[in-house]
Formats: structure tokens, sequence, C-alpha cells
């Protein structure tokens, strides 16, 4: 199944170790800024729309 | 018989400076000196189990190392374990890669969390495992090392390095080990590992997520001081069980506050009753965020008859007794979002 896994900046390191834990070390990653979980909804909609071209590249890519 | 080892073996002086500054450049301690893991020493460790030293206990999360039985035996070497302390080790790290107990989301969390360790039974005097005076503290080998194996392979298996996996903002000082025994000589209950379902003569290991202990003082010998003391510090707007409805928080009594309180009428699970019931905080009590943070296990677990209590089941406030009788210090260490309590017999 196409899957793309998006994550924070803090947890780069994270998202790398648990994909590789997982056998998945190739699988797509797209990198939002942090923190983003107390910001506006207004903002984090500007951030995800900055992003939509690469999150549709991984998953058609 | 020959035992088989498969661990790779690096051509290293067998030094403490040398092997603990080679492993720590490699992510592989705590920050604290290692006892080399030579073969030698390894083998001597698996003496201490009848288990297949490649038989693999699980993969560990988020990296997912295996378990292997030699794989612990190498971290218990490095944190400076007895072989007879390896049954304790061995039990207690099945207990932890249980899916329940949601050590998935422990191992990278930014909460202060870590695995606790209390154990029951003759195992402890058969080890020299402290259950009195000093019990979180320095000064015990097995407590010490104990635990401290665990936090070893919770790094080596799971890569659990801090700041890299290992996302805890602040962390604590029990993230370096964490493992109790109950003092069951002194307590005026019945022990932990009996309330969960195990004989008085079995050796069991409980293992459970908490945060920092907050420490209770109140030397009056009168119950109703102490009540009135435990009842005002266990409510604390910041504590992760606060905001999850579903936490397992320890409440560690010393044996005198355990004792008083038994002579007050109380047994433990009519103590957990009065003090979950007593300690509820208003419904508007919470800041927007932990609000919500509390609605997302579940809006129709938001409120108890009206209130917030700090575990919506008593009978989810764990109780054990340990430490020694000198004062009247007990410590209530909160429960993080993750994870349940599990118990198993100790088996060598």
């Amino acid at each position: 199944m196409p899957s793309v896994t998006l994550f924070t900046e803090a947890f780069a390191g994270l998202a790398v170790a648990v994909a590789t834990g997982a056998g998945a070390a190739e699988l797509p990653r797209v990198v939002l800024p942090h923190p983003l979980n107390d910001r506006p909804e207004p903002d984090i909609r500007a951030a995800l729309r900055e992003r939509v071209a690469a999150i549709v590249e991984g998953l058609t890519a | 018989m020959t035992v088989e080892l498969t661990s790779t073996v690096a051509d290293l002086p067998d030094d403490v400076e040398v092997v603990s500054a080679w492993l720590h450049e490699r992510g592989h301690t705590d920050g604290l000196p290692v006892v080399p893991p030579t073969r030698e020493r390894v083998l001597r460790m698996l003496a201490g189990t009848t288990r297949d030293p490649a038989f693999s206990l699980g993969p560990v999360p988020p990296t997912n190392g295996a378990a292997t039985v030699e794989k612990l035996a190498v971290n218990a070497v490095m944190a400076g374990c007895r072989p007879e302390y390896l049954p304790v080790l061995l039990t207690a790290f099945e207990l932890v890669l249980e899916p329940g107990f949601q050590l998935a989301g422990m191992q990278p969390t930014t909460n202060p969390l870590t695995p606790m360790l209390i154990v029951n039974g003759p195992v402890r005097a058969r080890i020299g495992l402290n259950s009195s005076t000093g019990v979180m503290g320095p000064g015990w080998q097995a407590n010490a090392t104990i635990g401290r194996a665990v936090r070893l392979a919770l790094i080596n298996l799971g890569g659990a390095r801090p700041g890299e996996v290992d996302k805890c903002t602040q962390g604590f000082v029990g993230k370096f080990s964490l493992c109790v025994g109950e003092n069951e000589e002194d307590s005026p209950w019945a022990p932990l590992h009996v309330e969960r379902g195990f004989a008085a003569e079995q050796d069991v290991v409980t293992v459970v997520g908490v945060n920092a202990a907050i420490n209770i003082h109140d030397s009056s010998d009168d119950w109703k001081d102490v009540v009135k003391t435990f009842c005002g510090s266990l409510p604390s707007l910041g504590t992760p069980n606060v905001v999850d409805p579903h936490a397992t928080p320890v409440l560690a009594l010393n044996p005198l506050h355990a004792q008083i309180l038994r002579d007050g009428g109380f047994d433990k699970a009519g103590l957990k009753q009065h003090l979950v019931e007593s300690t509820t905080l208003p419904a508007d009590a919470l800041s927007n965020r932990r609000a919500h943070l509390r609605r997302g296990e579940g809006a129709e677990h938001y409120l108890v008859n009206g209130r917030i209590p700090i575990v919506n089941d008593p009978a989810s406030l764990m109780l054990v007794v340990t430490g020694g009788m000198g004062g009247g210090h007990s410590c209530f260490l909160p429960a993080g979002h993750y994870g349940q309590a599990r118990s198993a017999e100790i088996t060598p």
C-alpha cells in the first residue's frame, strides 16, 4: 500500500529508526516544522499545504 | 555442554576504561562505566539461567533488535549483575515486551517514563534484593544492577538512545534503574503478587510504567493525619495520569504508614477507594490542552460523578509497601500515558 510518514523535525531520528526497525528504511518521509501540536489550525494547514507535492510524490513514486 | 555464543566480538583489552569508552562512543551505555562483557563473563552470567542463549524473548521496539537470552546476559554483565539475578531480568524483560505494556510508546516518549520493577517472594532474600531502608536509592547491588540492565537492554536492543530515539524532555534518575522489593515482612497487608493472583511462596516480578516519585512526608501516628496528607498529595494537575483515566499510578507506602493506615481500619481495597474518591478534581480544573488530551481517551470517561479522579477505577491505583521503618516518608509515582502493569512468576 502506498504510504508516506509525516513527522516534525524533532522526531526525524526516531522516524528513521522506527522505519529501519520495521524493515522499511526507504519509506517516503515528509518533515514538518516543530513544534506543531500546539499551533493554531491555520498554521498547521499552511505547513501541510507547502508539502502536498512531496506527499503526493511519496505516494505515487 | 558447550554454549554457542553468536554476539560479535570486538578486539579490545579487558579494561574497564577502554571498553567503556569504546561502547560509549557507539551509544551502547547509559553514560556510566560498564563491566566489559567478555565471553567468559557472559558465559558465567548464562550459568544463572537454564534458558537457551539463542532463544529470543521478542523484538524490542522501536528498532526491533532481538532480545535473545545471550544479548540480555551481555547487558546484565555490563550493568554489573550477578548470575543469580539473571532470571529476574529475563522475566521482567518478557513482561515489558508484552503488547499490553506498550513499550513501543514508552521508548520514544517525551514523558519521563520508565519501567519500575517490583519483586515479591523468597527470591528477594536469595539474591539480596533490598525491600527496606533506602530501597529506591544507592547501595544495593541487586536493585541497582537489575534495573540498570533493563535500561541498557532498552538502549542497546530497542535503540532507545537518549536524544536520538528516546525523546524524553528532561528524563529522571529512575531511568538509570528502578527496581524494588516489596517489604512483605513489615507490611500489614497481603503482598502485591498475592493481590495479583499468585501464591505467597511464588517469586514474582511486576513491571509498571511510572514517572518520577513525589515524596509524601507525614510523621504523625494518627491515621487521619496520614490520610489527610496523602489526599492532599496525590491530585496534581500536571501529572500524566490525570489525562489518562486508565493509567496505573503507584503509591509506594513505607511500612510504618501502611501499619498506621491498617490500624485506622483500611485494607488495601478500602484505602484505594478512599484515596481515589477523596482526591478528585473539579470538572474545569484542567487546562484546555490537557482537557483535550483527557477527552481523547474517550469522552465518556472524562468525568466520574461529575469530577476528575486521578484514576477512574480505584483498582488501577497500585499499592506497594516498600522501604524501611525509619520515618514517615512514602512516595507517589504518577503513571504515564502508556501501558498497563504486568506480573509473572520468575523462572530460571
